[in-house]
């Protein structure tokens, strides 16, 4: 018996490959990072690794679980574990990248492993690992710059972190004892018992955490403001994306005929998401911490895709992950190449059109995709989500997804404010401008290639759309 | 070349903008010259493509409506079950955008010849030129409502900046106040855009992927021919069967109120027309004459084409609100304009008051009343454009816009004084003027509403009438205290400054006053080739629109 399962265990071992090459490569990186102290070295390893890891991860066609049940893969795990490879490997090219210490890496490879797993999970200490995985390398990346007002970002967010995963697990033992199981695809919570809902609610407020939904959101404009730009960008995309996908694994197994406060309650984290998001947004002076603002408001999009069902709901899901990564990836590009040279606060980029043209040309359209309108991707990815959720509303006629639809069609139009705030004043406000230090071409050749990638997904969404329908509902 | 002639109109300043950004930034006479070039052949090509529209057909339904249609795939996006999102590259011309076409050429022109002495930041401004009048054109052809709505957004981009950066003093409030102002306005419209492209239907596009695909799936089409003959899925929210309300209204007459209050934005009708005063005042000339001359005709266009043409039931049930609301802003901007002291606000908002009539005479539907809104959204694009630049003569001159500062023009400047007056008397209606036309007709149309369709009672157009005698007041009070008595100005060194127009002033003043004047004695030029169009755009809208009441 324990042999066949053993057998079992190495056989499956071959569907783990894209987390084995990344741990291993970890570990490599850490032992090269022991060896030579040329930066250099450390970014193409990490590069290296990533891209070795994206090619292993071909050929998963069929959505199985293995490793008894623990572990569930299939196309859209893999086209979200290539998302996060894909998207990682492009932080070596930021800026801040030139002085990054080979742990920094390391940690950037493990916030990957993490949210893999947590693509993957399908169980829920296995979850509750990897969700740990992920959360212990933010609270470490946040104080990465090594200064006291990182220092207290990185506090805040490990309290918060720390409170919430307790919960979580105390959450997950309730399930356990009451529902009878871990095991996800397995569980269907029906019995309507209070103290299983408490359970419920308390998995859920750990994952929102996870993914910065309103009224777990509070530690990420700080985290964002602290952490180094390039990490920003990994953990805007990554543990986002990946929590969303683990949320609406345990969603599934949550009865909504008996739970019916989940859905409203859902909806109304969703609005609150919005609503704080965009309001909190307004007041900001800090490039980053208005970006982060703005990526709170974007995870109340995220998770109106969750409220679509069928497959309409996993296309606008994957739909917007993918655009929100490379809208992310050029924005926090731009903040980047500010933050060299110390522009940190909105006002300090009055003027630069004058001299810096072409750069506030690409800002102008990266800005337009992330407000959402067209031509550009951003506008795509916001009317895949807007017409999904509209056919859900044909559908069941609920009223509370309608006004989600209302509301977060209105809130473009404060994203709008907020995000034009940076052409605004780099175009339209006068200031010291001239004395501005050229950019490096190599920045405005990346930052135009993703500019030219959102364009041409708008124009020609076909490709995408094939990705799009090898996944479905049933599956995720 | 005549199949692509919409095409080639769209796009040639686009392909130009893009040549633009290759000319060095210190060469800004070619710029200048290449934009001049380019808008100049987009004009020809247009009056190419009014000449050779034939308007003698009576169209039997939509689909046979248009002229010079070019359609192509565009985007076919499949998903499973809920089968295909079919995205064409589908536009054409009907009467009632064929002559919004010409305008817009006509005043692109004089809009280059206007910027024509701009030294800042010259090839930014050309650039962005070029790709409003890409939008501006794009947005009146579409078919398609995602075409149409990609136009329709990206016409505020090249404005935000072109108010923002080349504006006057509180050029960025106003550029961010009329971005979001008219960005809310396109919101309600996409609401109702996806609404509409689930609902509809097209059978014979399912057709032809069947052939190529092998099997039958359903297609949502965005194409606006297919919205207006109404071929919805049957248990869709927005098919006239549909019979689910919020707060007791209708889904359908929600649909037609967002779509209304989106352009009513953009026209803009009061109480939301607070943007345009402050945009036009901070807009350079050019813009202030493209900004009154074309881009509030969309918000007229979106009226016609999209909230009337598609959602006929919704035009009939409302047509009282309409017309009020038109009647509305027509009194109250005229007040307004009264109460300016600054010549360009005025002009801003007898605007407000002269877009009132578009919507009156619309919502009259009657053959006159709707003539009328057409035929006075095309003199006011000329009257108007006209004007901005008067204000534009004596800004450049004194960097000062107030009535109060100058006095007996008359005197010093005749030519100046002669368009001036000219163009008042266009915009106040005189008879023998292009504005009396639009005016007279739409207000035909608001009285006669009553007897020939029972829409709205007939007081509602007698009040319009008072409209004229307001707008009467303003502008003879005004050409009183600034042209008329002793020669005096508020600053002697103006003096020297205040010289009569200079060539290229007379370059964009005669075209204008001459199409002004033509228009007004002989109307038909322009109402006679887009009559039938006209004819069928009032009956399709009300023969489908009962028929929908009735039946549902």
């Amino acid at each position: 018996m324990l042999k066949v399962q053993l057998e079992q265990i190495i056989d499956q071992l071959t569907f783990l490959r894209f987390e084995m090459a990344l741990v291993i490569g970890a570990l490599l990186l850490l032992v090269v990072g022991l060896i030579s102290k040329k930066p250099v070295v450390h970014r193409v390893g990490f590069a290296a690794i990533l891209v070795f890891s994206l090619f292993v991860d071909f050929g998963i066609l069929e959505t199985q679980t293995i490793l008894s049940g623990s572990l569930q893969i299939g196309p859209l795990e893999s086209y979200m574990k290539m998302l996060f490879a894909a998207f990682a490997i492009w932080i070596v090219f930021y800026p801040s990248a030139r002085k990054q210490l080979p742990e920094f890496y390391f940690l950037m490879l493990s916030m990957v492993i993490g949210s893999s797993f947590m693509v993957s999970a399908n169980h829920l200490l296995v979850a509750y690992l990897a969700i740990e995985l992920t959360s212990f390398t933010s609270y470490i990346i946040t104080n990465f710059n090594l200064q006291k007002k990182s220092f207290e970002a990185g506090i805040k967010y490990l309290i918060f972190g720390g409170v919430s995963s307790a919960v979580m697990l105390y959450g997950i033992s309730i399930i356990y004892g009451i529902g009878g199981g871990l095991e996800i695809h397995s569980l269907y919570l029906h019995d309507s018992d209070p103290f299983l809902a408490f359970g419920i609610l308390a998995l859920l407020g750990g994952l929102f955490f996870k993914v910065s939904v309103f009224p777990f959101h509070i530690w990420t404009p700080s985290a964002y403001q602290e952490a180094p730009t390039d990490a920003v960008a990994v953990l805007s995309v990554v543990p986002k994306v990946a929590g969303f996908v683990l949320l609406h694994r345990v969603l599934g197994m949550i009865d909504p005929d008996v739970f019916t406060w989940v859905t409203p309650m859902l909806i109304f984290a969703g609005i609150g998401t919005l609503l704080v998001g965009t309001l909190g947004a307004l007041g900001q002076t800090n490039i980053k911490r208005l970006m982060a603002y703005g990526a709170v408001a974007h995870s109340g999009l995220l998770l109106g895709c969750l409220f679509v069902t069928g497959d309409l709901g996993v296309a606008a899901f994957a739909w917007y992950t993918l655009i929100y990564a490379i809208m992310n990836l050029a924005l926090f590009h731009v903040v980047a190449v500010f933050e060299e040279r110390d522009i940190t606060s909105i006002s300090q980029l009055a003027g630069l059109g004058k001299t810096q043209g072409y750069f506030g040309g690409l800002i102008v359209v990266i800005m337009l995709a992330l407000v959402g309108l067209p031509p550009t991707a951003g506008f795509t990815a916001k009317f895949y989500l807007f017409s999904a959720l509209w056919s859900e509303f044909q559908v069941g006629a609920d009223y509370y997804l309608l006004a989600f639809l209302i509301i977060s069609v209105l809130t473009v139009v404060f994203s709008l404010f907020y995000y034009f705030r940076t052409p605004y004043y780099y175009f339209l406000k006068s200031g010291s401008g001239d004395d501005y230090p050229s950019i490096d071409l190599s920045h405005k050749i990346f930052a135009t290639i993703l500019v030219v990638i959102l364009l041409w997904f708008f124009l020609s969404p076909e490709i995408l759309n094939n990705i799009v329908l090898n996944f479905n509902a049933v599956d995720w | 070349m005549s199949e692509h002639l919409l095409s080639l109109i769209i796009f040639i300043p686009l392909i130009v903008a893009a040549g633009v950004f290759f000319i060095p930034n210190d060469k800004t006479l070619l710029i200048k010259q290449v934009t001049l070039v380019a808008t100049l052949v987009q004009l020809t090509l247009s009056l190419i493509l009014f000449l050779s529209y034939d308007g003698s057909f009576i169209p039997s339904n939509w689909n046979d409506a248009f002229l010079f249609v070019e359609k192509t795939d565009w985007i076919q996006v499949r998903l499973g079950q809920y089968g295909v999102f079919v995205i064409d590259y589908f536009v054409g011309v009907d009467g009632i955008s064929l002559p919004l076409v010409v305008l817009s050429a006509f005043l692109l022109v004089i809009g280059v010849v206007s910027s024509w002495n701009l030294k800042e930041k010259v090839k930014g401004y050309f650039m962005l030129y070029l790709l409003l009048s890409t939008s501006i054109i794009g947005c009146f052809v579409a078919l398609d409502l995602f075409l149409f709505y990609v136009f329709f957004e990206f016409m505020l981009l090249p404005m935000f900046f072109l108010i923002g950066i080349w504006g006057g003093p509180r050029r960025s409030y106003a550029s961010i106040k009329f971005f979001i102002y008219t960005l809310l306005g396109s919101l309600l419209i996409l609401i109702v855009m996806i609404g509409l492209f689930i609902s509809v239907e097209d059978t014979q596009k399912a057709l032809e992927l069947a052939e190529q695909s092998g099997r039958i799936e359903l297609v949502h089409s965005f194409s606006m021919v297919q919205m207006m003959e109404g071929t919805y899925i049957y248990d869709s929210l927005l098919a006239p069967s549909s019979d689910v309300t919020i707060f007791d209204i209708p889904v359908r007459y929600w649909a037609f109120i967002l779509l209304m209050v989106g352009f009513a934005i953009k026209l803009p009708v009061v109480p939301v027309h607070t943007w345009l005063p402050d945009a036009h005042v901070e807009a350079p000339t050019a813009i202030s004459v493209i900004l009154a001359g074309i881009l509030l005709k969309v918000g007229g266009y979106g009226f016609f084409r999209i909230a009337y043409g598609i959602f006929p039931d919704g035009a009939i049930e409302y047509a009282f609100p309409v017309a009020c609301f038109g009647v509305i802003s027509i009194i109250y901007g005229g007040f307004a304009a009264m109460a300016q002291s600054d010549l360009k606000r005025l002009i801003a908002y007898s605007s407000v008051s002269h877009m009132g009539f578009v919507m009156l005479g619309l919502a009259s539907l009657t053959y006159e009343g709707v003539a009328g809104s057409l035929f006075q959204m095309i003199s006011h694009g000329l009257i108007s454009g006209a004007l901005f630049l008067i204000v534009g003569v004596v800004y450049d001159r004194t960097h000062d816009r107030k009535i109060e500062n100058v006095s007996g023009l008359a005197s010093k400047m005749p030519a100046y004084t002669f368009f001036t007056m000219l163009f008042f008397f266009a915009s106040l209606g005189l008879p023998g003027f292009s504005g009396f036309v639009g005016e007279l007709l739409s207000l035909i149309g608001g009285i006669s509403a009553e007897t020939v369709n029972g829409l709205f009672p007939r007081w509602l157009g007698m009040i319009a009438v008072f409209g004229i005698v307001i707008s009467g007041a303003y502008y003879l009070w005004t050409a009183q205290r600034m042209f008329f008595g002793k020669y005096w100005t508020r600053e002697e060194s103006w003096d020297v400054k205040m010289k009569d127009l200079d060539v290229r002033e007379w370059i964009m003043l005669v075209p204008l006053a001459v199409l002004v004047l033509l228009f007004g004695i002989v109307p038909g030029w322009i109402l006679d080739p887009v009559d039938n169009s006209i004819n069928f755009f009032v009956d399709q809208v009300l023969a489908s629109g009962r028929e929908i009441i009735n039946n549902y």
